[in-house]
């Protein structure tokens, strides 16, 4: 008798249970990163009786995760590589129209400019069209130091926008090395895994996955190591580093990043952290924004210098040798602002035309002085003093014990165009005569429009024009390039969502169907102790008699 | 697990769809609306480098052609100043045959001695001509003063060597003006110091004097025709050369338009399809949304 009443009730709880489920699947049907439930129901142990063996009913012996580990992992690096070139390609997409646009761009500014100098050399002696001369150079200056201060914009803006990710990924390890401290705990007394923390760690770290590329590995106990960019630590157990962002100056300059380790030190990791929105980043503003400004600045340098020597061999309306027509530049050199020793590096411009525009970093180490050329990467070790690069040259004081970790970035380009201004003030002063010529003389004028085609940038291999065309192509290239690999990973990391979320997302339609099955079999073991009851009764009224 | 999808997944779908129908539509949209097919270089970057070049070209072009309808008008002034002065010294040469003529009495050679340091006066306005500018076209480089002036009774050409030259297409400028010694002659042989001693000669009635002179006055006739017919030549480059820059400029128009406009006929077909793919997308999400077994318990 009392196996009927337990039979029944263990389908009553078994049920409510399935039902529990039901509705908590019900109830996250919009929860992000939410994997369904089911309950596994099994047979309870059999009771002996005499020779047969009698069930004893139904229990619920474990409530599953709809989940697959592959199908998780595509994910999590998908969202990487979409997080990367998501980035990479907007801002790809805006150094483009800065560069291209016809109202904002240089090749115009640089037509203008040369146009008004026809004009000149057709009336040198005449004011109105020296001044307008004078006018045109302002604005291809000024249209230099707008796209260079754009683009330094945008540079800021990728550091500030690496802050934060630093933040967020400080943030989200803690989570889940607290996730795994709970997990832990909870399935060592339990035995079962805790469902729905699951997948908030999952959660937490499709989410670390969109900022930088991450790879997991469980250990026995249940807890997720996560490493990050090329094998990082960055949370082992329940335990998270601290990874940490660094500017040569204020949100200025090239961006480091440095990882905590167990010992308490820390290292730096900027060249491994690869994938994500974070590695997009790092790439966009050293292969884009940075290569930009220094082609930029050094068709800005090289106008100056060229157009000034040319304007310095002619005779002004005054008689007198043609002055600076630009102000002359000077190479940048930005020293960390942790710097603690007093060395200073210099750097110098020696000859604008051999110019390869790229930007070196120098950093005092214990085994000595490391040059890094920042556009390719290679470094080398090197003894201070002065060194010859290629159209300027730099001065590295000599390796002292005190200067260790002192970094310096020396940009021989870059920033020139921010710094492009015309010197010349009075119109009169334009050079259009060759030396000791007369008034009407036009051929200095004819030789500074020569320059326009002349191939006196990059070692004699490009002019004015065909330098900027270089630099507007390379970066249409590398953005249509970029937005098309952009799209891809999109799609990919659409159709692995698409995936995941097709095994582990709630159907409404299914958990109907499946609500309406426990609600019957519910029903069905209400009857079960109904029936038991009336024996009960049938029993107790034949003994009375 | 082909076949199940989750409840927000055909949401997610449905919308997924219809923002691919929204986007691919604006792309045509702004193709239609700016007519130009390349809106940012990315979106043919080898088209674009081509776009930049032609219309960097254009623009120079656009000067080019201004220098040559400069150019054509300087020509066409020296050479009417030219020929004025070409209508003078023949006038001159006319005289001092006449001057030769034996017969003539001193009075009648002092009136033709007249007539020549008239038509010298002439000659030196001529030779003094003045552009729109202000410039003294004849006396090279040297724009600003008189081409020629008279010390002591005596024309002297007072401007330098230069030639001045405009650029009229990439790589190809052209001389626009003669400087006075050019066109002239030199201050001891030259046309002045020819009519100078001619007027002596008709006042002291020197056969030889005029007789030489003849000589002379035909040298310096046969310089300024020799300079009138360069400059005609010269102005035959320059219609030449216009020419060919219109010609080029359609050419560049042409390839600029067939590198970035749009072909409209498909333009517009691609976006009537699009509208009917968005509209569809968004007439089956709105038909789908409500389908749910929980509606029928």
């Amino acid at each position: 008798m009392a196996s009927i009443y337990d039979v029944g009730t263990s389908a009553l709880t078994s049920m409510q249970r399935a039902i529990a489920t039901t509705g908590h699947n019900i109830a996250n049907v919009n929860t992000e990163g939410y994997s369904r439930q089911e309950v596994s129901l099994s047979t309870r142990n059999p009771e002996r009786v005499g020779a047969v063996e009698i069930g004893t009913g139904v229990e619920v012996s474990r409530i599953k995760r709809a989940h697959d580990q592959f199908l998780m992992s595509d994910v999590q690096s998908r969202a990487s590589s979409n997080g990367y070139y998501q980035l990479y390609a907007s801002t790809a997409q805006n150094v483009d129209g800065l560069l291209a646009d016809p109202s904002t761009g240089i090749a115009p500014a640089i037509d203008k400019f040369f146009a008004a100098m026809e004009a000149v050399a057709a009336n040198p002696n005449s004011s109105p069209e020296r001044q307008v001369m004078l006018s045109e150079a302002q604005m291809l200056a000024s249209r230099f130091n707008y796209v260079d201060g754009r683009l330094g914009e945008y540079a800021t803006e990728l550091n500030s926008r690496m802050s934060n990710m630093t933040d967020e990924i400080n943030a989200l390890a803690g989570d889940i090395a607290q996730l795994n401290e709970t997990i832990t705990s909870v399935g060592g007394r339990s035995g079962n895994l805790p469902n729905d923390l699951l997948d908030k760690r999952d959660l937490a770290i499709k989410n670390l996955s969109e900022l930088v590329r991450v790879e997991t590995s469980t250990q026995d106990d249940g807890a997720l190591n996560v490493m990050i960019g090329r094998g990082q630590r960055l949370v082992i157990g329940n335990s998270a580093e601290v990874l940490r962002i660094d500017f040569p100056t204020s949100q200025e300059g090239p961006a480091r990043l440095f990882l905590s380790v167990p010992s308490g030190a820390e290292s730096e990791v900027t060249s491994k952290l690869t994938g994500g929105e974070l590695g997009g980043c790092l790439d966009a503003g050293a292969k884009l924004i940075s290569n930009t400004r220094r082609e930029i600045g050094l068709l800005a340098a090289g106008i100056t210098e060229t157009f000034n020597r040319q304007h310095a061999q002619g005779d002004d309306l005054a008689g007198q040798p043609g002055g600076a027509f630009f102000a002359p530049l000077e190479a940048s050199v930005v020293g960390s602002r942790t710097n603690t020793g007093l060395a200073t590096v210099t750097a110098t411009l020696t000859d604008e035309g051999a110019l390869v525009s790229d930007g070196y970093s120098v950093r005092y180490e214990d085994d000595g002085i490391r040059l890094t050329n920042m556009r390719s990467g290679t470094s080398e070790l090197v003894a201070g003093g002065l060194i010859d690069l290629g159209g300027f040259s730099i001065d590295i004081p000599e390796n002292d014990p005190a200067f260790l970790g002192d970094t310096f970035f020396i940009e021989p380009t870059s920033g020139a165009a921010g710094r492009m201004s015309v010197a010349l003030t009075d119109p009169m002063e334009i050079a259009a005569a060759n030396r000791d010529g007369n008034v009407g003389d036009n051929r200095n004028i004819l030789s500074l429009i020569g320059l326009r085609d002349a191939e006196t940038l990059k070692s004699g291999s490009q002019s004015y024009s065909s330098l900027y065309g270089a630099t507007l192509s390379g970066i249409a290239v590398e953005t249509r390039s970029a937005q098309s690999n952009a799209e891809t990973e999109q799609i990919l990391l659409r159709s692995a969502e698409d995936r995941l979320e097709g095994l582990r997302g709630v159907n409404l339609d299914e958990e109907a169907t499946n609500l309406i099955r426990y609600q019957q079999a519910y029903q069905a073991a209400a009857q079960v102790i109904t029936v038991a009851n009336d024996i009960f009764d049938t029993l107790l009224q034949a003994s009375r008699r | 697990m082909i076949g199940r999808m989750s409840s927000a997944q055909m949401h997610q779908g449905s919308l997924n769809v219809i923002f691919d129908a929204q986007a691919r539509l604006q792309k045509t949209q702004e193709a239609l609306a700016t007519g130009k097919r390349v809106n940012s270089a990315a979106d043919d970057p080898v088209a674009a480098a081509q776009i930049t070049a032609a219309r960097g070209e254009l623009s120079r072009l656009e000067v080019m052609q201004t220098n040559a309808n400069r150019a054509y008008d300087e020509l066409a002034m020296t050479e009417a100043s030219l020929s004025s002065s070409e209508d003078l010294i023949s006038r001159a040469r006319d005289i001092a045959v006449q001057g030769a003529n034996s017969v003539l009495g001193p009075d009648d050679r002092a009136i033709l001695a007249m007539e020549i340091e008239a038509i010298q006066d002439q000659l030196l306005k001529l030779a003094n001509t003045r552009s729109a500018m202000g410039d003294y076209i004849f006396a090279g480089h040297a724009t600003g003063d008189p081409a020629f002036t008279e010390v002591d009774g005596v024309i002297q050409y007072a401007g330098d060597e230069g030639q001045r030259s405009l650029n009229i297409a990439s790589g190809v400028s052209i001389s626009v003006r003669f400087h006075g010694s050019d066109a002239f002659g030199e201050d001891d042989t030259g046309v002045f110091s020819v009519l100078q001693d001619l007027a002596v000669g008709l006042r002291d009635g020197n056969g030889d004097v005029i007789s030489n002179s003849i000589t002379k006055i035909d040298s310096s006739q046969q310089l300024m025709l020799d300079r009138i017919s360069e400059l005609g030549s010269r102005m035959g480059l320059v219609e030449d050369q216009q020419l060919l820059n219109e010609s080029f400029n359609i050419q560049l128009e042409n390839t600029l338009s067939g590198l970035e406009d749009i072909d409209y006929a498909k333009a517009i077909s691609d976006m009537n399809l699009q509208m009917v793919a968005l509209q569809a997308a968004q007439q089956t999400y709105s038909q789908t949304k409500d389908l749910n077994l929980f509606n029928y318990l």
